[in-house]
């Protein structure tokens, strides 16, 4: 971010011809839906700041700040990218944004759909989950519940505290990511995260030889590596096309609510409903995961208050005992 | 160093005892009756395990037990044995030789060479453990300041090289006496003790250097030992779980790390005395004392033990408490207390006792210390693991349990077949006790002892 | 009994078991839903107006379609059994008020129970909405005044207010009416955000075709520091589309952090803090220099006299 503002302040002192180029740029981040529609005018930077004013449908003149500018590489199908540039921007991250999920667990009926959906995108075996829907119950006199369990992507992540390679790293849209092509396996981080988060590739991944020739796309983490760390990235390869994750897709049940921190809005993965991210959480009085850990997650539970199924699980109403344990 | 001044013998009656200690302790070197079978043994041995880890590269950690809720095992319990071994050095060699503790001195060099091998190794268990070895380079490369395996390999290569400088320096004078005294060596022999003595002669410039550089050397090398371990401990230490998230882990480590390296001191010892015959230099006085320091490592290190157990024992957190239960009276209890019975608490009420000092039983007992501790690591680094805080479901069944497998054993062995091999070759250069510095003891002067 | 009988026996336990827990799984499944009498025979306490089949087909949308699909259209979820197609005509002949209000309100197996979602009035307010799709009459009273600028015949000038934050949309006819203020149109306002649109107000304009709307203050603008609102005519059924997108930079500044910036622990190795990079190096550079000084020291051995 701070290169970014160097560099633009930088082409703003150059005068006439590089604005022009930065125009040019803004342009382009204007065709590709990011900015205002058709009739935006450009009438010029105002002195120093870094302030544009354009004009709206009705004459209307507004300032607003200069655009975020983005490299091409930033909008373009992993598909038709190198490698290096592909790390590049997978490890900067979709500039401007800030991810947030609400899990509503008065929804979750285990239909598993988000499970599914993530172990067939990301190529993962049955017991290897980027998200895994757990039967919980806090006290023995207290309903059991279901909860699905992505990674939280804290804004103070202990996985990434301890990655000895910059293996594992948080990017600047607060998505922690991982890139198998430099992880040494030591499993540190899996030690590390409360949360049960990360799984380690024990032995060979799926489709080895059919990804033998494929190029490695780190925001979906395919092809998976032997040797490797593995863990839910948000589906930061859908973000960066304009499309929630693999998980808030799948759900036929309304669980998942996904958005923008900054915007303040979250939108329903299965309805579209579109909510203040703040009304939803203060309403249903939300919460994070064990936040005395200090890790401050990134997802957020709403509980599992009016729910529209009762709890059931192998045909029984009760935990098992097995499961019974954890309390 | 050297603090107390020793009456000097008589020129002549001198250099009498200096040929009688010297030929005591450099005839290991030569003889060489049954090395070729224990050479044979130890090099078969490594093909086996060597044979072990090549599958394991070729297959992943997928062949071992781990899994992800237990991601790490028995390799990891290993570094830390090793890591924890190699403490001794610091303690005999630089901590009492600086207080200036005159028993200490002929076991110092046995304590650097335990030292040595155990840190060397460790170096590479950590190897064995990585699920891709081939991006090693990675943590120099890339490696984050902020990551404790990246203290951990700083520290240890540390270590390492100031281990091996304190195993050669206080050689010098004893490597310019075997130049001296044997002549029937083979080329490459002599030319690697040509070069290691340094150009010594023995003048007082040189002792005086000697002795400055050792002092350098055994200050300098307590604060890295400590950090060795310190840092290790940190590796769990650092994170949430709990079991780990524990803030005495670094004394803790420290602790029962001198008494896994003196049990591992007094075995050597026992073994070098009987094989290499030195009971005159490796005496029952050598042995008591030893033992005593054997008790009193166990003691603090009990002391130890008693917070990290019982304090939160008595509150019994919800996991915590869980993780707990399962090692006092569940699934682990049969190791756990086998470990602190028979690793621990028995070990010391029996040295309290003095017939158990004596060289055998203490060696035994020392053996059974040296297990313990390796399954006490054992103990701190896999149990933990199966008490996250979120539950361990939708899992196959073979996620929630660990015991190591076959091929696992193997490459667990090898760490240790790697150590017996660098105390061999070490073994079979120089002498095990050092000569210039016992003769010092028994009142043998300089101009003797360096004389040509 | 030789190998052979001996399977053909097994083979046929074997299918006879399985005919009979398969045919209970499907008498099962196919158990019809009946609602009790008294339930079916309730009538909607509701009375049906525009509002209410509109409020239904809101509800409709974030409660039912996720299953059941969009009505008439039989692009339902493959659930077994098949959700219903609320939309389809036949059904909705069969099905009494009593009875669809029932069933949202007890649910059955992969038909949840909205009994505690949902209000009494709402439930009722999506059986209307339901009633509405079918052949029978509906009274669609209440807003009136549409005929007269149905099929796009409409225009919509908007004018913003910076100082209080403020939308004045103003709603005149084209064509034959020209210039006549349309009244009683429901607008909506919304701010288009990253994966939907968040709706900012309903507003139906005045009998001089005003409609105002005051923007919340507490919404924070996007990563370009604006917010475009969609400004357009609800019933698109009987307007067309009637729609404008206006940037506005009103409401609060967008709070992005880069947290990147920031040293840490958590961060990439050069970022971390600043007396961690100065401890570790000193202390790793003194110590080494120690050591390498001893070393040379060693070498200079030869030369001491």
């Amino acid at each position: 971010m701070a290169e970014e503002l160097n560099k633009s302040a930088h082409s703003e002192n150059d005068g006439s011809d590089n604005s022009r180029r930065d125009f040019l740029k803004i342009g382009l981040a204007l065709g590709a839906g990011v900015v205002v529609g058709g009739g935006a005018i450009y009438e010029g930077y105002k002195g120093e700041t870094k302030k544009i004013r354009v004009l709206t449908t009705d004459g209307h003149t507004l300032e607003i700040n200069k655009p975020v500018v983005m490299e091409d590489y930033e909008l373009k199908d992993s598909s038709e990218l190198p490698l290096s540039d592909l790390q590049k921007r997978g490890r900067k991250g979709i500039p401007g944004k800030k991810w947030v999920m609400v899990i509503d667990l008065s929804k979750c009926r285990n239909a598993r759909k988000c499970m599914d959906s993530c172990q067939a995108a990301h190529q993962l075996k049955p017991e290897q989950h980027h998200i895994n829907v757990l039967r919980m119950q806090d006290d023995a006199n207290t309903e059991p519940y279901f909860m699905p369990k992505p990674c939280y992507h804290c804004d103070n992540p202990p996985c990434t505290k301890v990655c000895p390679v910059d293996a594992t790293f948080k990017r600047e849209d607060g998505i922690v990511l991982i890139d198998n092509e430099r992880c040494i396996g030591c499993r540190f981080c899996v030690a590390a995260c409360p949360y049960s988060a990360r799984v380690f590739h024990w032995s060979d991944p799926k489709f080895v030889e059919a990804n033998a020739l494929k190029e490695y796309d780190i925001e979906l983490n395919v092809p998976q590596k032997k040797g490797t760390i593995t863990k839910c990235l948000f589906s930061a390869d859908r973000l960066r096309k304009g499309q929630q994750p693999y998980c808030v897709e799948a759900c036929p049940n309304g669980v998942y609510w996904f958005g923008d921190l900054n915007e303040d809005v979250v939108t329903n993965g299965t309805s579209k409903d579109t909510v203040r991210f703040s009304d939803l959480i203060r309403e249903n009085a939300g919460y994070t995961m064990m936040p005395e850990l200090g890790t401050k997650p990134r997802v957020y539970y709403l509980p599992a208050k009016n729910r529209l199924f009762p709890f059931e699980y192998n045909g029984s109403k009760e935990l098992s005992q097995e499961d019974q344990h954890w309390f | 160093m050297s603090s107390k001044t020793h009456e000097t013998l008589p020129a002549a009656e001198a250099k009498t005892l200096l040929n009688k200690i010297s030929d005591d302790l450099l005839r290991p070197i030569q003889n060489h009756k049954g090395f070729t079978m224990w050479a044979l043994f130890l090099g078969l041995a490594l093909a086996l395990v060597l044979w072990a880890y090549v599958i394991q590269l070729r297959d992943g950690l997928g062949v071992t037990a781990m899994r992800d809720y237990s991601a790490w095992g028995s390799y990891i319990a290993n570094f830390v044995f090793f890591v924890a071994v190699s403490l001794v050095g610091m303690l005999i060699s630089a901590i009492m030789g600086l207080i200036g503790v005159e028993w200490a001195k002929p076991i110092s060099r046995i304590a650097e060479i335990v030292a040595f091998s155990a840190v060397a190794v460790a170096g590479l268990v950590i190897v064995f453990d990585m699920g891709r070895p081939d991006r090693l380079l990675n943590v120099f490369i890339h490696g984050r300041f902020q990551s404790p395996i990246l203290w951990d390999v700083t520290v240890v290569t540390t270590y390492t090289a100031i281990s091996l400088v304190l195993l050669i320096l206080p050689l010098i004078p004893d490597i310019a006496i075997m130049r001296r005294r044997m002549t029937n060596l083979p080329k490459w022999q002599k030319m690697l003790y040509d070069m290691a003595s340094f150009g010594w002669v023995g003048n007082d410039a040189q002792y005086h250097a000697l002795h400055r550089m050792l002092k350098v050397l055994m200050i300098l090398v307590i604060p890295v030992a400590l950090a060795i371990h310190t840092v290790t401990s940190w590796l769990m230490a650092s994170t949430l779980r709990p079991g780990w998230n524990s803030t005495i882990f670094g004394p803790y480590f420290v602790t029962g790390a001198f008494v896994a390296g003196t049990a591992a001191v007094i075995i050597l010892m026992f073994f070098y005395r009987n094989n290499f015959k030195l009971k005159e230099y490796l005496t029952d006085y050598h042995f008591e004392m030893v033992s005593r320091l054997l008790v009193l490592t166990s003691l603090v290190y009990l002391y130890f033990n008693v917070n990290e157990y019982l304090v939160p024992g008595y509150k019994m957190p919800l996991h915590e408490g869980q993780h707990l239960t399962e090692l006092f009276t569940g699934h682990w209890a049969p190791l756990f207390w086998a470990t602190q019975i028979f690793g621990l608490i028995l070990p010391i009420i029996l040295l309290l006792f003095k017939p158990m000092r004596k060289p055998l039983p203490v060696t035994i007992i020392a053996v059974f210390v040296l297990v313990g501790a390796w399954f006490k690591r054992f103990i701190i680094v896999v149990p933990t693991q199966f008490h996250p805080f979120l539950p361990i479901q939708n899992v196959p069944e073979n996620f929630t349990t660990y015991s190591p497998t076959l091929i696992e054993i193997a490459v667990l062995i090898m760490p240790f077949i790697l150590a017996l091999i660098i105390g061999t070759i070490v073994s079979k250069l120089i002498p095990v006790v050092s000569i210039w510095e016992v003769a010092e003891q028994k009142g043998i002067s300089r101009e003797v002892l360096n004389q040509e | 009994m030789n190998q052979f009988m001996r399977s053909k026996i097994y083979k046929s336990v074997f299918l006879i078991l399985a005919f009979y827990v398969g045919s209970m799984a499907i008498v099962a499944a196919q158990q019809p839903w009946v609602a009790p009498d008294d339930k079916k025979a309730e009538k909607n306490p509701v009375a049906v107006n525009a509002d209410i089949i509109e409020k239904g087909n809101d509800l409709f949308l974030k409660n039912c379609k996720s299953c059941h699909g969009d009505p008439g259209q039989k692009n339902m979820l493959a659930l077994n059994p098949l959700p219903p197609d609320l939309g389809d005509k036949e059904y909705l002949k069969k099905a009494s008020d009593g009875e669809i209000h029932y069933k949202i309100t007890a649910g059955r197996g992969a038909m949840p129970t909205f009994e505690k979602v949902l209000t009494d009035q709402q439930r009722w307010e999506i059986v209307s909405y339901l009633r509405s799709l079918g052949d029978g009459p509906v009274d669609a009273g209440g807003t009136g005044g549409t005929e007269a600028f149905a099929g796009g015949a409409l225009k919509m000038e908007v004018n913003l207010n910076d100082k209080d934050s403020t939308m004045l949309i103003r709603l005149l006819g084209t064509d034959k009416e020209a210039g006549v203020p349309a009244a009683g149109v429901k607008v909506q306002f919304m701010a288009k955000r990253t994966f939907g649109n968040l709706v900012l107000g309903e507003v139906t304009s005045n009998d001089n075709g005003y409609a105002l709307l005051k923007f919340p203050e507490s919404l924070p603008r996007d990563r370009d520091n604006k917010t475009d609102v969609i400004i357009k005519v609800k019933d698109e059924k009987s307007y067309g589309k009637v729609e404008q997108v206006v940037p506005v930079s009103w409401g609060q500044a967008n709070p992005h952090k880069n947290l990147l910036a920031e040293r840490s622990m958590w961060t990439t190795r050069w970022m971390a803090p600043s007396w961690l990079l100065i401890t570790f190096h000193t202390v790793v550079i003194g110590i080494w220099a120690y050591l390498i000084g001893v070393v040379l020291q060693m070498l200079k051995l030869k030369n001491m006299k």
